[in-house]
């Protein structure tokens, strides 16, 4: 049995999504082209805004297509600080690498930076938040719900108090684990900036897009053609964002039904968990996090092992982000929220998807027990 | 091609790891298992951070990860890293120019397959439910005794002899029985994707560099003196750390070829000498009790190092007591190092070794 529990790292691609995308390649015309055949490239690229505008509840105008989360992000935060003189920016300390490591960058060439902690679940302090707003502050991304825990920030509460007492600055987060797991729309939140990427909605990888609150100026990071109104030059990815507009449409309706079957299974994988094996600590509040997303602190294990021997079962889970799982470093998210770094180590990330079934988390459940259980038999950190 | 693998034994064997270095040896270790009916799975040890894919394409062997990664891929096998950085700079990289430091040859090699590759290994393997290690080496098992693999020229038990026996119960060594060329025939004939792979002759430990080049980074090198056995100043070296027993060293003006005969730490200097000098009718080693099989006044062939013919020899004298043991030569053999090890052969059995210690006129 192959069970795929990695969904936050990446997701499956839609058969529905494989069909537009096989459609789309055939169209080959270049969108900027004046030609029919360049007219009916445009046409697909311009359905699949709307698409995406539809599912995030904004205007098709508001959208930028990207390659992806990563650069998004990037997009978000250099190209909004391009058009403004001041230097104090404001994050969260449990970012993904995208938006942390650009303001770690950031901070070198000279701009000043807070960051904001979050409580033992993993959630941002608001109070510290208010504390670090200035008159001066040109920036803050705060993204709405964790990569490794799953946990949700309260970005639509802290909108308000950004607002009030940094009027200038420019609101970014980063929706791309959200985005088809949390009944949001962009107008809701209030944000000016939003990053979204098409192959964690079961989409294809290398298509994403940003949204741009309409009057919120956004300076290009490559320069180029006209392409994106000015703002992402370059000619656009047809076929990716072919698959980003339908994979969009998709997660609309799984809103309301997955969301939910999705809730229930999550619940039973951390019963079932509890019930079977001791020793654990569950990352964040299962009231407070992504519907897919369980993050457990197994003690005495090494996480590496128990995603081979899980794997060799056929069961795919990961440690935390994808992007870190290179690193001994343990993992920054889990370390801002006070997770002690040797139970960090034995951290496992259980992200499930639309596909996911309940005879799948019932055989997760039947073989994680043993598998925990013989690792720490061989555990040097048993005690 | 005769089956190298006792039949029945490992046979119950549910799952066998084998360990690809990225080569044509392990690929067709894999491969012979595999097409045997075992269940196998493919791991890689990242010793120097290769995992980390920014540096997939510029860490230890170039390449050897992915081409690792493709041969399981090709196989059909499931494939994974084990991050083993940390254990390899405490036990072998550290140590490895640390002997440098004070004027020892280091055998990284011997360290690395005692210390990690069959203990720390099987360790790891075990935890994750996997009993049995295959490797791509050139030596043969019988139960637990060592013995050269059926390919001389390639043979490799030299680096094996300092791994506990126990530990080789739950090893197989696929290629015991095969020539090299059958090796390189079978992984051209399968396709596999490492089987036009150039030899390595360097320790992975240089990842492609210079000793001089690696040293550099590591050591601090000040300039010193080279002289003569009485303490005439013949030159200047640039940091005695270079310098290994046996080296050629070039010195204009001189009648005769000079090679290094000592290395002195304390002094920061070279002694060289002429290749008469160089020679020795007998060594010193130190051994390990539990990795010692041989008695005093037996007939041993003896290997002092890897790429060294081995040389007629007799145990003349075992001290139990300090642990050394005195190998008398027929003939004078060339160049002993201090911290190369001794390995002992009689009928192509490892007879176990140690390492060898500088001469009494030396210290």
């Amino acid at each position: 049995m192959k069970v795929y529990l990695d969904n936050n790292a990446t997701t499956p691609v839609a058969p529905e999504v494989m069909d537009e995308m096989a459609g789309a390649m055939k169209i080959f015309g270049n969108p900027s082209s004046l030609h029919q055949f360049g007219v009916r490239a445009r046409h697909i690229v311009e359905e699949a805004r709307s698409r995406l505008a539809a599912a995030l509840g904004c205007s098709e105008e508001e959208i930028i297509f990207t390659s992806g989360g990563t650069e998004s992000d990037n997009l978000a935060i250099r190209g909004a600080l391009k058009n403004t003189e001041k230097r104090h920016i404001i994050t969260s300390a449990v970012e993904h690498h995208a938006v942390h490591n650009t303001f770690n960058e950031l901070g070198k060439q000279g701009y000043e930076l807070s960051r904001i902690g979050v409580d033992s679940n993993g959630v941002l302090v608001a109070g510290e938040l208010e504390r670090a707003l200035r008159e001066d502050t040109a920036l803050v991304s705060v993204m709405l719900a964790n990569n490794e825990t799953g946990a949700v920030q309260p970005v639509r509460e802290i909108v308000p108090l950004i607002r009030e007492t940094s009027p200038g600055a420019v609101i970014h987060t980063d929706a791309v684990q959200a985005f088809g797991k949390l009944d949001f729309n962009v107008k809701d939140l209030g944000v000016d900036l939003l990053s979204v990427s098409a192959h964690k909605i079961n989409g294809p990888k290398g298509a994403g897009a940003l949204y741009i609150r309409k009057g919120v100026k956004v300076k290009h990071l490559v320069s180029g053609g006209h392409h994106e109104r000015n703002i992402r030059p370059g000619t656009e990815n047809v076929a990716g964002i072919a698959g980003l507009g339908k994979a969009a449409e998709l997660a609309v309706p799984l809103k309301a039904g997955v969301i939910e079957k999705m809730k229930s299974l999550k619940q039973r994988l951390i019963e079932g968990v509890r019930e079977k094996v001791d020793n654990i600590r569950v990352n964040g509040d299962p009231e407070n996090t992504l519907c897919n997303t369980v993050n457990i602190s197994f003690n005495n294990v090494e996480g590496e092992s128990v995603i081979m021997m899980l794997d060799m079962e056929g069961i795919a889970v990961s440690t935390g982000s994808a992007c870190t799982s290179g690193s001994l470093e343990p993992s920054h998210v889990l370390k801002a929220m006070g997770v002690d770094p040797v139970a960090a180590q034995g951290s496992i990330r259980f992200s499930m998807g639309k596909y996911t079934t309940e005879e799948e988390i019932e055989y997760l459940l039947e073989q994680l027990p043993p598998v925990i259980l013989r690792l720490r038999k061989m555990s040097p950190l048993e005690g | 091609m005769k089956s190298t693998l006792r039949a029945g034994v490992y046979n119950q064997v549910k799952k066998v790891a084998v360990a690809l270095s990225g080569g044509v040896d392990s690929a067709t270790a894999l491969f012979l298992l595999k097409q045997q009916g075992y269940e196998v799975v493919a791991v890689f040890t990242d010793y120097f951070g290769c995992a980390e894919s920014s540096r997939e394409s510029s860490c230890c062997a170039p390449g050897a990860l992915s081409r690792a990664r493709a041969t399981a891929a090709f196989l059909d096998v499931p494939f994974y890293t084990l991050d083993l950085r940390k254990e390899f700079k405490e036990e072998v990289a550290d140590p490895f120019a640390d002997a440098y430091s004070r004027g020892i040859t280091p055998n990284p090699c011997v360290v690395c397959n005692s210390r990690l590759r069959f203990s720390l290994l099987p360790e790891k393997l075990k935890a994750m439910g996997i009993e049995v290690l295959a490797t791509g080496h050139y030596a043969a098992l019988k139960g637990t005794r060592l013995f050269r693999g059926a390919d001389k020229k390639k043979d490799q038990s030299y680096f094996l002899y300092r791994v506990r026996r126990e530990n080789f119960k739950k090893i197989i060594f696929p290629l015991a029985g095969m020539l090299k060329q059958e090796v390189r025939r079978m992984a051209r004939r399968e396709s596999l994707p490492s089987s036009e792979e150039a030899e390595s002759q360097d320790s992975c430990i240089l990842s492609g560099r210079t000793l001089q080049g690696y040293l550099k980074d590591k050591v601090k090198l000040r300039k010193g003196e080279i002289t003569d056995k009485e303490g005439a100043l013949l030159g200047e070296h640039c940091g005695y750390q270079n310098y290994t027993i046996g080296q050629g060293i070039g010195l204009g003006g001189m009648a005769k070829r000079l090679y290094v005969y000592r290395v002195v730490p304390d002094l920061n200097r070279v002694v060289a000498a002429e290749r008469k000098d160089i020679c020795r009718d007998s060594v010193e080693f130190r051994y390990e009790e539990e990795l010692f099989f041989a008695d005093e006044g037996m007939r041993v062939e003896a290997k002092l190092r890897s790429t060294q013919e081995p040389a007629d020899a007799v145990l003349e004298k075992v001290e139990s007591e300090r642990k050394i043991c005195k190998l008398r030569f027929r003939e004078p053999v060339w160049a002993p190092a201090p911290g190369q090890s001794a390995v002992l052969y009689r009928d192509d059995e490892v007879l176990g070794g140690g390492v060898i210690q500088p001469p009494f006129d030396a210290r």
